[in-house]
């Protein structure tokens, strides 16, 4: 069992009144996933979809209203996320927040910051041990130790964030949430505060759960990437994978937003006010309206996310199946071809026609001394 | 001025009879040519100077008292994948457009030269010969004279038009699946898909070299011939090429079916066929005496087999093309020949095995068999732009399933001739393959010869105010 | 190394430098916590001893402040006075302060029954104005100085709840307030160490204001009657005292406790002032 967190129907519903009427907020609707021992995975999406209720569900600061999440096995769904501070699990989940200056206690020093969560979290006593835990946290992320009596309005966003890292490793925790942990940051100190995180990767048997809306940041640091809706997972697939040939339309109209010019601009999304996350239609694909390749099928059957190949999965009805597409990947690889999505979409309706004409031609049982004529002489 | 002759074979006759001047032929079939191509866009390039240049040759020569040679001041078109001096080699591609023009005729237009055609243009086609309608985007979709609103067929498009118009006796084509035998059966022609090796194909614009033949389309069985024998001959600069002696057919046409068994092929002939081409086919076997119905075993497959050969092929030979200049390919068959590039080796392995095994069992037929009959096209010529047809109920893609009936017996490289019918009188032709064993083109030509005897197989006179002259 | 005093202190000679009025708050400050500290050691006589002079004398050299009806010096009575009364505003602030802090932290914090019983009460209490509530107050549990205390104390409830319950309200959200439950901080534990150290500085811009108030309302109810009685000296009883004189021309009775207690008032609203600087800019960025 390597599964280190998992989650299954995942769901948060907030209750909201429009209009005099109670409704539902669907933040997270029906989430199914799992983290691995060691691995990082990315969540993508944009603001909205519900990604930071997916984080505080995980990190056991809010309920969630169904559904379960197992950590190693055990369920922490039913821990009260009010009760789950004095939880043993506590320490095993940990987080580093999005803003440095607003997740630090402006009246604790740095110090006093990382202390706490060891004095709460684990069994060290005494001033000696827990400074000296302090410090190891520190040097790990490579803040001075002079500044470690500092208070944050002293320290540059760049300390700020590691002080919050410094915190969140200190306990050893195996999975580490981080909601956006550069947004806030100077772009300049981004790549810094990005370089620690990677360095940290490798360094210690931590997961990771790496969130952000920033694709380029995930598909440096993450294996795996899941990409989020309006509260539901559209696709997931390792990182590399994922952003070389994206399945899902809302996945491929992200990237072909990059600047860099990597995709498409017909894979952005048309026009149109996404739908509502409060009540929404359950028999509809969330995405449609928006979606360029929208049918009538997106509107009668909301599309469900089903494994595409090992390990990659797409909610989508148009996702072809994988073993061809990833044989003419290949082959378009090893000839050294790059096609836009329209092309490449016409490549697999012409490659399946000669697949078909391939399969009429082996069904045919012929004797077995038949050999091809090399040259052919009729 | 009475008219003047129109079939090849009366060209050469009233030449060598000194009735007209080849200059006169020359010009005459230019004027046609100038009228009526606008509105066919059969020719992509029209060689006047070069038509009247070789008639002035030969008229000089007959002053000198030479003697006429066999196609004496006949003009022709050739699909412009032939090579001519002078001209770049389009082969219906914007792709080769850049290129530099051919230093030399193709072997098989100095053959016709030597045989005093007069080479009148270049005709349009397919894009590198993949198609069965020529609808060109880069040069224009070309016509059928019998319909406007119709395809000539392809990929030998050009060439059926010219003929059919009655722009000139005789067209030269290629058929790699199809190419000569389904614009011949749109356009209401005789076609000739010669023995695979049989005619040269040096100086001509590749497809699939495994399955390319070159041939020629004519407006009635005799000039068929009479070109056909002029082509003749072996050829060392093309690899396929067999070493057989000329073995002229004009002479044995009036032979008829003179002792020929004949058979009707059923089976997958019928089933993709829809009613107006199995109709012809019942018609050519009763005017020819059919002994009865036969079955080929696995045709189906061995369809699907030149399918991926061709893809294969195709696709190998273009795919530096594909990659550094995709824009320059047409949109509909750029990706089914870059899918003919990628597929698994083994696919291509497969089919050859077939191939050898097919044409096993077919050659076996005709140990009992001299000829078989089978119609050309599954139905008559489609409107253009038209994307699907309806066959036997079943929905099809217009443009590769014109050539559902071709392609199997090229495929294993029989020679076979088309004979246009036009069924309960209707307004558009089709034509019947005429299919011998290997090197037996001139029992395919008895058989087209005795069907226009009989009155079964005809090509009407073009429309009065294409002759007017 | 730096240390909050450090930082305090560095930054108070800012403010007190910036404006001199703030250096005069301070000073007098200093003045009046001395006083109440020292006073009784410092006072020329004895403040309840009468006829250390004669009855109703003017100031003069030997009573800088003149004598009162009993002859008691009045510029003893007043150094001493600022003990009872320092003493009472003191008592009922920090009592205001503390109960209404925690009871608005609470409230703010937890939200649902507790804020809104919290708030129930808060509202009750603001209902009474302080005369109506002290007179209820010392007619149930007798007039006595406690109860005075008691009483301001209630009466200054609602605006430390108030502050206390807005500024936890929005800590409640705080980032760093979720950062220490995933640090392991349960509830209680967060309002303590967390809430309510950084809910401190807006309330402490709030005691300082209140102060001024407080001792007003000491004054107050003892000049009518509750609370503090004669013979103790304490400003508010001194201005009632003299207040029957001045139409006979004595003055001095009145003027003097009336002008210091003013004094003190405004001392400590400038001084609120000044803290509010000190405690505005750096805490709500």
């Amino acid at each position: 069992m390597s599964q280190l967190l998992e989650a299954i129907d995942l769901v948060k519903r907030f209750p909201v009144r429009s209009k005099g009427r109670k409704k539902l907020l669907h933040a997270v609707d029906g989430l199914n996933f799992h983290i691995d021992a060691g691995e990082t995975v990315g969540l993508v999406g944009e603001s909205g979809c519900g990604k930071s209720t997916l984080v505080r569900l995980l990190t056991r600061t809010l309920d969630s209203t169904s559904g379960h999440v197992r950590f190693r096995g055990q369920g922490i769904g039913l821990i009260a996320a009010r009760a789950m501070a004095d939880h043993p699990l506590r320490r095993e989940i940990q987080m580093v927040f999005q803003d440095p200056t607003d997740s630090l206690n402006p009246r604790y020093t740095a110090r006093q910051t990382i202390a706490e969560a060891v004095h709460l979290l684990t069994d060290t006593r005494g001033w000696a041990a827990i400074d000296s835990a302090v410090e190891v946290a520190a040097a790990q992320v490579g803040l001075p130790p002079e500044l470690l009596d500092r208070y944050p309005h002293q320290l540059s966003g760049g300390q700020k964030a590691r002080v919050g890292i410094a915190r969140a490793i200190v306990v050893k925790p195996r999975l580490l949430v981080l909601d956006e942990p550069t947004a806030a940051l100077d772009v300049s100190v981004q790549a810094v505060i990005l370089q620690l995180l990677d360095r940290l990767k490798r360094e210690m048997a931590m997961s990771f759960l790496f969130v952000s809306h920033d694709l380029n940041v995930v598909r440096l640091l993450c294996d795996r990437v899941m990409v989020m809706y309006l509260g539901q997972i559209v696709e997931s697939g390792p990182a590399r994978e994922v952003f070389a040939r994206p399945l899902h339309p809302y996945t491929r109209a992200l990237i072909a937003s990059l600047p860099g010019g990597h995709g498409n601009d017909a894979d952005l999304l048309v026009g149109g006010d996404p739908q509502s996350p409060i009540d929404p239609d359950a028999h509809r694909c969330r995405l449609f309206g928006r979606c360029p390749r929208g049918a009538e099928r997106c509107q009668t059957q909301a599309p469900p996310l089903r494994e595409i190949s090992r390990g990659r999965s797409a909610a989508c009805h148009f996702v072809a199946p994988t073993e061809r597409e990833v044989f003419i990947d290949a082959a378009l690889t090893v000839h050294k071809l790059h096609l836009p999505p329209a092309r490449r979409a016409a490549l697999t309706t012409e490659f399946d026609r000669v697949a078909d004409m391939a399969r009429q031609v082996q069904s045919v049982r012929l004797p077995d001394d038949t050999a091809p004529a090399p040259q052919f002489r009729p | 001025m009475s008219s003047l002759p129109t079939t090849a074979t009366a060209i050469a006759a009233a030449f060598a009879g000194g009735e007209v001047s080849a200059r006169e032929i020359a010009a005459a079939a230019l004027e046609r040519i100038a009228a009526h191509n606008p509105a066919l866009n059969a020719y992509t390039e029209v060689t006047a100077e070069r038509a009247l240049a070789e008639a002035d040759a030969l008229d000089a020569a007959r002053r000198r008292g030479e003697a006429a040679p066999a196609l004496a001041a006949v003009p022709y078109g050739v699909k412009n994948l032939f090579d001519v001096a002078g001209m770049t080699t389009l082969a219906g591609a914007r792709l080769l457009a850049g290129n530099p023009p051919a230093a030399a005729d193709a072997t098989l237009i100095q053959r016709m030269h030597s045989a005093g055609g007069l080479l009148t243009g270049a005709l349009n086609m397919d894009a590198l010969a993949y198609g069965f309608t020529t609808e060109n985007t880069h040069y224009g979709a070309t016509r059928n004279p019998h319909d406007p609103t119709r395809t000539a067929g392809g990929s030998s498009g050009g060439s059926g038009a010219a003929v059919a118009a009655g722009l000139v006796p005789i067209a030269l084509g290629s058929d790699t699946n199809g190419s000569i035998r389904v614009p011949a059966s749109l356009c209401g022609v005789f076609g000739l898909k010669p023995t695979y090796g049989r005619l040269p194909r040096s100086g001509s614009f590749p497809f699939v070299h495994g399955l390319d033949h070159l041939g020629p389309l004519a407006a009635s069985a005799a000039d068929l011939a009479l070109a056909y024998d002029a082509l003749q001959g072996p050829d060392g600069r093309d690899p396929a090429c067999a070493q057989r002696v000329i073995e002229p057919t004009t002479d044995v046409l009036t032979r008829g079916l003179d002792g020929l068994r004949v058979a009707r092929l059923a089976g997958y002939f019928d089933d993709q066929a829809g009613a107006a081409a199995r109709a012809a086919s019942e018609r050519a076997a009763r005017a020819l005496g059919s002994l009865g119905d036969i079955v080929l075993p696995e045709v189906a497959a061995a369809r699907a087999a030149a399918f991926v050969i061709t893809a294969a092929e195709g696709g190998a030979l273009h795919l530096q093309a594909l990659r550094d200049r995709p824009d320059d390919f047409e949109p509909l068959s750029r990706e089914r020949l870059l899918a003919g590039a990628l597929m698994p080796a083994l696919w291509v392995e497969q089919a050859q095995k077939l191939r050898a095994w097919f044409r096993r069992r077919t050659l076996e037929v005709f140990r009992d068999v001299d000829l078989l009959i089978a119609p050309a096209t599954p139905v008559t010529a489609t409107l253009l732009g038209q994307e699907t047809m309806v066959i036997n109920g079943r929905a099809l893609p217009t443009r590769p399933s014109m050539g559902l009936l071709t392609q199997p017996i090229s495929f294993i490289g029989l020679p076979v001739a088309v004979a246009p019918l036009w069924p309960g009188g209707a307004a558009l032709p089709i034509g019947v393959q005429l299919i011998a064993a290997p090197w037996r083109e001139d029992v395919c030509l008895r058989a087209a010869w005795a069907l226009q005897s009989a009155g079964v197989a005809a090509v009407p006179p073009a429309p009065t105010s294409i002759n007017a002259r | 190394m730096h240390s909050v005093w450090q930082k305090r202190l560095q930054t108070l000679r800012y403010v007190v430098g910036e404006n001199p009025l703030s250096l005069a708050a301070f000073l007098l400050f200093a003045a009046f916590v001395l006083l109440a500290l020292v006073g009784p050691a410092i006072a020329p006589f004895d403040a309840l001893a009468s006829n250390v002079g004669a009855p109703l004398s003017p100031p003069s050299l030997a009573h800088w402040f003149g004598t009162d009806s009993l002859g008691r010096d009045i510029l003893s009575r007043v150094i001493i006075a600022t003990r009872l009364d320092l003493g009472i505003a003191v008592a009922a602030v920090g009592i205001s302060c503390i109960l209404g802090g925690l009871a608005g932290a609470f409230a703010g914090y937890f939200g649902g029954w507790t804020d809104r019983i919290v708030g129930r009460l808060s509202d009750t209490i603001m209902a009474f104005p302080l005369f109506v509530l002290a007179m209820g107050i010392v007619a149930a549990l007798g007039n006595t100085v406690a109860n005075i205390v008691i009483a301001t104390a209630i009466i200054n409830l609602p605006f430390y709840i108030r502050v206390a319950r807005a500024e936890s309200g929005v800590l409640r959200n705080a980032g760093f307030v979720e950062a220490a439950r995933l640090a392991g901080n349960g509830e209680v534990r967060l309002l303590f160490h967390h809430i309510i150290p950084n809910i401190l500085p807006p309330m402490t811009v709030q005691i300082s204001l209140n102060m001024g108030w407080a001792i007003l309302n000491a004054a107050g109810l003892s000049f009518i009657g509750l609370g503090v009685r004669p013979p103790d000296a304490e400003w508010g009883i001194m201005v009632a005292e003299g207040a029957q004189y001045i139409v006979s021309g004595e003055w001095w009775i009145a003027l003097f406790p009336g002008a210091v207690l003013m004094l003190a008032v405004f001392c400590f609203n400038l001084l609120g002032d000044s803290l509010r600087d000190l405690v505005d800019p750096r805490r709500r960025t």
